[in-house]
């Protein structure tokens, strides 16, 4: 139970991971009808298989930058809710121990505090840990 | 000791007695109603269902339930052997009796916690108000309450005696069934009861898992319904082994425990025996029999007049297979749009893709109407709501309930519940007054509450009417303008019937007083809200001391929504059917006639109507784009209104204009052209999508307009669910998402000034009627009268002062002068087309008309071929440099050319020729 597995991804050169278990699967899925009048972060809605599935801007998402959409971009859908986040290009999966997982500092490189669940210290990077929890939140108009 | 048994069976109990109150409840009013000369029928329908549930929770240990029902069970027995009559006491005794009843089954685990001792002693006083002995007493320990804790051997005893007790009943009523002499009714009758305790014996046997026992009664059931059904005749033959078979089980009652090692098996084989031997009825085999009507304590004729047969299946199972049924529905679409230039070269493959097509679409409908369900279900209940509210406000209310066959989707009915409900009760309360009220407003004494149901235009309608003494438009105004809903001055110009809707608005309460049943301010808007998230509509309209009639529309399913799909700058949306009243096409080059502004907002003249114009992309906030017409790309229009005239702003150079000339040559003279001609391009057509909103209708304006479609409606994130143009989201054929607009949102977002644009048309109306009145004013009455038949001529009245009818030959020549004989003078003749170039008076005509003008000195007279009419008009007379003298003018009248005379230009005329002459 110990052992945790998350998805990376990058947002501009931010490595950050999400929990593999609150991942239904990645996708490339990008053409994207608008939903005017929502939200800045919400990019609008893919056909996934028939059901539709709502895109985030995860950079707008997080307090960072629009993202671009290039070859690398993809969706990764979370479950639960059926919500995909746009990410500018997927990593490797990263394994880690309960006590590997710091907490977050404050103040992240821009991100909102909320949404950072912790840190991991790999060899060469920062690994950023996002709350799929707090990103599916909504806050209200 | 209910938890020992199978949660299947009890499931399957509730399910059962669910659906037997439901049935009692419309029973017991119609009893009520029809008083002693009540159909058998129905009292047996209500004592077939109570007992049905009295015997299955006595066994299943829900004592409470039981005891209940027994009584209530005894009462309308008595009633169906005449000895009480149902009068709205014993009625209401039982009602609230089957209420507490509901109450149990639907939390059957806690039913013998609950308190049922009012209701028990309401019924007891009842039954004992009567000396009369009770038939059945020997049954009456039967169900008597026992401790909930207890033993089991207690229960399989107290099971035994019953038994005994029901083998009883039924050798007597085999007995009886010798005594009748094959009447056959009688002995259906007969037949029943002994079906019935059979039934039960054999129910209770299954739950104490008594095989052989159950094996055994199950076997007699089949024969007896056999012998009810008169497929079988009770003959000795068969009368002698069923009677030692009952012995024999009364044996076996006698010492319970010993039950499991005796078996039956020689017993069932001669019943079974007995059964084929003597008839040709074809019973399903036995193993089925067994799984169908092991739980099912269901009285005998239920199954033989079976028309159909029915399973029953979770909810949640159809909902499952209602959204792969859409999800099937999508694929299909985007398979044929895939294969549709394949497809041309193959005809197979058209035919496999035709196949396909037909088969979804059938399993989509099919699975539609499996949860489709009669709204009779619901509006039954009203019948006992409006009963139970007449008595209680002393109000005298028949409920007339038309079109209970129309069907709706089971979340739609569910959702109607609380709103109709509501209705109901604000009719009762408020609308209809007391008797002696209507006695003196000259109404008869019993309102009128009636619920019609029925089919339009692809949605169900509901409307509720009562007679009451409506709503007073006036008064809903004022609270409206004193709770600073709306504004005084829009209140205004308000349509008698906006007022009355206003009170649909939260924070309307008009009731003078607040009572128990409606009245507290939280009305009419929670019904609103209600049916408008069932995505329908409700309007009111009502007559001060007349009554009110609301109008209620719904889909009939929220799955799947008829809609229309509409582009606009090259996205898709789709608008649902339902807020779709027409569609309009504006050319380009009528855009200035039909649409003007009016303040700041774009109007469409539409018959007589003036709509407010909504861009549907200004509201969503996309860019407005058109098609340059020769290369057909999308350019942005810069236009803020459509009037806006672009030629004009050509010459003073616009946005558009500018840029080119900055970045580019300037434009060949071709190309400006084109660019002039854009406001007379198809391309710059409008599609206006009229759209209705309840009362209110508006235009939208859209670029282009697709088919109808029907979608299947996706739910919205929350994150989204604040966009409130927007209901849902939907899957279009090429596999693209579209949005589904919410109208309501648009109308919302885009601010609509109604009430300004409503006031605006009062304008218009009055400017109308004032020129109207005008021109009214202005008519004369003018004479209408022929020389050469197919010539027109007038002559305003007030200028003739004689008209008279002369025979050809009393006219005299002297010289080139006619003259007739007028009061002894000869009066001098004109003849028009010797002063106006027309056309000369017909020949030979033996009588004549003269218009003898009025004039100073000089008499004339007029010749006229015939007098056609004298008309009062407004007429616009026609003249210029071309009128001819001696006429005033011309002017079509009823659509003919008329000349208009200038007597005075005439005679002067005459007066010439003659000194010339």
């Amino acid at each position: 139970m110990d052992n945790h597995q998350f998805i990376t991804f990058k947002i501009d050169d931010n490595l950050m991971g999400i929990e593999i278990v609150n991942v239904q699967e990645i996708n490339s899925v990008l053409d994207i009808t608008p939903v005017q009048q929502a939200p800045d972060y919400v990019l609008g809605l893919i056909n996934l298989r028939g059901s539709t599935v709502t895109v985030f801007d995860l950079g707008i998402r997080l307090g960072l930058n629009q993202r671009k959409i290039t070859n690398e971009s993809k969706n990764i859908i979370l479950k639960k809710e059926t919500v995909g986040l746009l990410v500018d290009q997927i990593g490797d999966v990263v394994e880690a121990r309960q006590n590997e997982i710091q907490p977050p500092p404050a103040n992240i490189k821009g991100i909102k505090d909320k949404f950072v669940a912790g840190i991991i210290r790999l060899q060469d990077d920062l690994l950023i840990l996002l709350s799929a929890e707090k990103i599916l939140q909504y806050e209200g108009a | 000791m209910n938890e020992n048994y199978d949660v299947d069976i009890i499931t399957e109990f509730i399910q059962e007695s669910r659906d037997h109150l439901e049935s009692i409840e419309p029973d017991l009013l119609q009893m009520e109603q029809d008083g002693s000369s009540v159909s058998k029928d129905v009292i047996n329908s209500v004592f077939r269902a109570i007992h049905s549930i009295k015997g299955a929770s006595g066994f299943l240990g829900f004592e409470a339930l039981a005891e209940l029902s027994h009584v209530m069970e005894n009462i309308l027995m008595k009633i169906r052997d005449g000895e009480m009559m149902p009068d709205p006491d014993k009625i209401d005794a039982l009602l609230q009796g089957f209420d507490k009843a509901r109450d149990m089954i639907e939390d059957v685990h806690n039913s013998n916690a609950m308190p049922y001792k009012h209701e028990l002693d309401k019924l007891n006083a009842i039954l004992e108000g009567r000396p009369k002995q009770v038939p059945d007493t020997k049954k009456t320990e039967k169900s008597s309450p026992t401790e909930n804790n207890i033993e089991n051997d207690e229960i399989l005893n107290e099971f035994a005696k019953d038994c005994l007790k029901q083998l009883q009943i039924i050798k007597q009523a085999i007995e009886d069934i010798k005594q009748t002499d094959i009447q056959l009714k009688e002995v259906h009758d007969h037949v029943n009861v002994i079906s019935k305790k059979m039934n039960e014996i054999k129910t209770g046997s299954k739950f104490f898992s008594l095989d052989p026992i159950f094996h055994l009664s199950d076997t007699l059931q089949t024969l007896f319904n056999a012998l009810g059904e008169g497929d079988l005749y009770l003959n000795s033959k068969i009368y002698n082994p069923i009677n030692e078979i009952i012995d024999k089980m009364e044996e076996v009652f006698k010492n319970i425990y010993t039950c499991n090692d005796i078996s039956f098996d020689k017993e069932i084989e001669t019943l079974n025996a007995l059964l084929h031997d003597e008839t040709s009825i074809s019973e399903p085999d036995q193993s089925q029999t067994i799984s169908t009507s092991i739980d099912t304590p269901e009285p005998p004729k239920v199954e033989k007049s079976k028309p159909q047969e029915t399973i029953r299946v979770n909810v949640d199972l159809i909902d499952r297979m209602m959204n792969l049924a859409g999800e099937l529905v999508l694929n299909r679409n985007q398979l044929r749009q895939e294969v549709e230039d394949i497809a041309f070269e193959s005809t197979k493959l058209t035919s496999i893709i035709q196949n396909v097509d037909s088969v979804t679409s059938e399993i989509q409908e099919k699975i539609m109407q499996m949860r489709m369900q009669p709204i009779g279900r619901l509006l039954n209940k009203f019948t006992r709501i409006v009963r139970d509210l007449s008595r209680q406000l002393s109000k005298e209310v028949e409920l007339k309930i038309e079109g209970k066959d129309v069907e709706l989707d089971k979340t739609i009915l569910e959702g109607l519940s609380d709103p109709l409900t509501h209705l109901i009760r604000n009719s009762m309360d408020h609308g209809i007054e007391t008797p002696d009220e209507r006695e003196k407003k000259g109404k008869p004494r019993k309102g009128e509450l009636r619920i019609k149901t029925f089919h339009e235009g692809g949605q169900v309608n509901i409307i509720v009417k009562d007679d009451g003494r409506g709503i007073n438009a006036t008064k809903v105004m004022e609270k409206a303008i004193t709770n600073g809903i709306i504004p005084a001055d829009r209140a205004n110009l308000m349509s008698e019937m906006e007022k009355i809707n206003l009170i649909l608005l939260p924070g309307m309460s008009t009731a003078d007083e607040i009572s128990d049943i409606s009245g507290r301010g939280v009305g009419m808007d929670v019904v609103k809200t209600n049916i408008e998230a069932l995505g329908g509509y409700i309007e009111l309209e009502s007559n001060l001391d007349k009554g009110t009639s609301i109008q209620i529309r719904l889909p009939l399913t929220l799955a799947i929504m008829p809609s229309l799909i509409i582009g606009v700058s090259g996205k898709r949306f789709a608008v649902p059917q339902v807020n779709v009243q027409e569609l309009i096409l504006i050319h380009a080059k009528e855009i200035s006639q039909k649409i003007e502004k009016i303040g700041e907002a774009e109007v469409l003249r539409l018959r007589e109507k003036i709509l407010p114009l909504v861009s549907l992309s200004d509201v969503l906030g996309i860019e407005r784009t058109y098609t340059q017409a020769i290369s057909e790309e999308r350019l942005p229009d810069q236009r803020m209104h459509l009037v806006d005239r672009r030629d004009t702003s050509e010459t003073s150079g616009h946005p558009e204009t500018e840029k080119r000339i900055e970045n580019q040559p300037p434009p060949d003279a071709n190309e400006r052209r084109v660019h002039m001609n854009r406001r007379n391009s198809w391309r710059s057509d409008i599609n206006v999508v009229v759209s209705k909103l309840g009362t209110q209708i508006f235009g939208l304006m859209v670029d282009e307009l697709f088919d109808n479609q029907e979608i299947v409606v996706k739910p919205l994130l929350n994150h989204i669910k604040d966009c409130k143009c927007f209901a849902g989201a939907t899957i279009m054929g090429d596999g693209k998402v579209a949005m589904i607009l919410d109208i309501m949102g648009i109308a919302e977002a885009s601010n609509l000034r109604f009430a300004e644009i409503n006031s605006e048309e009062e304008r218009r109306k009055r400017e109308e009627e004032t020129r109207l009145k005008a021109d009214l004013e202005k008519a004369e009455s003018i004479l209408l009268f022929n020389n050469a038949f197919e010539e027109y001529f007038a002559l305003p009245l007030d200028r003739i002062s004689r008209l008279e009818l002369i025979a050809s030959d009393s006219i005299y020549t002297s010289g080139n002068r006619n003259y007739v004989n007028y009061r002894d003078e000869g009066l001098p003749l004109i003849y028009l087309e010797n002063l106006i170039p027309i056309r000369p008076f017909p020949e030979k005509l033996r009588e004549f008309y003269l218009i003898i003008p009025k004039t100073g000195d000089h008499s004339f007279g007029i010749v006229v071929s015939q007098i056609l009419d004298s008309v009062v008009i407004a007429v616009n007379l026609r003249k210029d440099a071309t009128t001819p003298r001696g006429l005033l003018g011309t002017a079509f009248i009823d659509g003919e050319f008329t000349m208009f005379l200038n007597t005075d230009e005439l005679i002067s005329m005459i007066q010439e020729t003659y000194a010339t002459g």
